[in-house]
């Protein structure tokens, strides 16, 4: 069956019938398919990045693990409204880094990173996932960082270099070295807390 | 016998590339959108050519129409697995080129619910496979293939190139010739004549 000689609208047809992780195998089979891929509507994808690199669409999460050694396969899991354990497990069949298919994803998809938070993330990774995205320039619609990293990392340099079009949100947490009676109410809830004190919003 | 009444009861008779005729009734014709828009209002004298496909395709796909006359109007795409006895037995009679032909008249005919069943049955066989698996079912070429297609492209290329270059040379050789000015073209005649005399005249 020579698929890519079906009528447009039937290839379209296809492809919406198809799963995430379906079509991300599909999209390497050859680059011409990789091209058609969006035809599926993949705009509507809500891609994030956290622990895992979650593609949610209607109640479906698709938790893809960011395997720290290059392997033949990654493995996903899906789960319905983020109710653990997983119902079901794919594979996608990828031999190079999960940055490299972050990037492939966001490519093929045509479609923004919707979050990357910082929270659940080793530094690690997440040093590899902001030198691959400033580099690539891909768009993050919001992007939650954490103190940790902004020890390792120049916040000014991940402010400049990254393609953050919504929100970026800096969370610090405070240490309590007085207490002072009497003082402003809401810098004393932040300062326990560890409330985001910082927000930048850009349109 | 053709009609523009809108009675199911009327029947219309359907020209395959064959130039074979058969009739087909005004209620299954009318599950076709394309059909709708061209020759429901103003009726056809004589038979209505879709002569693109063959008289099995277009009876198989009629067979469907005449089929679904009688279901519920059509809600978007069914799961396979909700499909009736009657539609998987339907699908499961077709060889795969029968099935490709169905589809091509289906999406032509713009029959929304045959198409969309059509395409779910694709997907179903893409689904859950990796992409080589893929490659197999949709008939891409592989790598090596599209190498070797690239060699034979490049050989092609070469040869076209080599054949140019000595059109080009000979073109360059006659433009010299038509270059030289008349005086000297006369000489070296002239030249070439005492030649040929003077050889004659030894003889």
């Amino acid at each position: 069956m020579k698929f890519l000689r079906f009528p447009m609208l039937v290839i379209k047809d296809v492809l919406q019938n198809l799963d995430p992780i379906d079509l991300i195998n599909l999209s390497l089979s050859s680059k011409k398919m990789s091209h058609l891929i969006s035809l599926a509507d993949t705009h509507r994808f809500r891609v994030d990045l956290e622990h895992f690199l979650i593609i949610s669409i209607n109640e479906k999460q698709y938790n893809i693990q960011l395997p720290k050694n290059v392997s033949s396969r990654v493995t996903v899991m899906i789960t319905i409204d983020n109710a653990w354990p997983a119902r079901e497990w794919l594979h996608i069949y990828w031999n190079k880094k999960w940055t490299e298919l972050l990037v492939h994803i966001l490519r093929v998809f045509k479609c923004p990173l919707t979050t990357v938070n910082s929270k659940s993330m080793p530094n690690s990774k997440l040093i590899e996932a902001i030198q691959i995205m400033s580099a690539e320039q891909c768009e993050i619609k919001q992007m939650y960082i954490h103190q940790d990293l902004q020890k390792k990392k120049s916040l000014r340099n991940i402010i400049e270099n990254l393609n953050i079009t919504e929100r970026l949100i800096i969370t610090r947490m405070g240490k309590i070295t007085r207490t002072v009676i009497g003082g402003v109410p809401s810098q004393r809830r932040d300062a326990e807390s560890g409330q985001p004190d910082s927000n930048f919003s850009r349109n | 016998m053709t009609s523009p009444a809108s009675s199911s009861e009327v029947k219309y008779l359907i020209e395959s590339s064959e130039g074979n005729t058969f009739d087909v009734s005004g209620a299954a014709l009318r599950q076709s959108n394309t059909f709708n828009a061209m020759f429901l209002n103003i009726g056809a004298d004589g038979p209505i050519p879709f002569t693109d496909y063959n008289e099995a395709t277009l009876k198989k796909v009629f067979e469907y129409c005449e089929h679904s006359v009688n279901e519920e109007n059509y809600s978007g795409p069914k799961h396979q697995d909700d499909l009736s006895k009657w539609d998987l037995n339907f699908f499961n009679e077709m060889d795969q080129k029968m099935f490709i032909d169905v589809i091509n008249a289906s999406n032509f005919l713009d029959i929304e619910r045959l198409t969309s069943y059509c395409c779910e049955r694709i997907a179903r066989m893409l689904r859950g496979k990796n992409t080589q698996e893929m490659i197999k079912v949709i008939t891409l070429p592989t790598a090596e293939e599209l190498e070797a297609k690239q060699k034979v492209e490049e050989k092609k290329a070469a040869a076209a190139k080599k054949v140019a270059e000595k059109a080009a040379e000979t073109a360059e050789k006659t433009e010299t010739l038509e270059e030289l000015p008349v005086q000297q073209l006369v000489q070296t005649t002239r030249n070439k004549l005492t030649r040929k005399y003077l050889s004659f005249s030894n003889e």
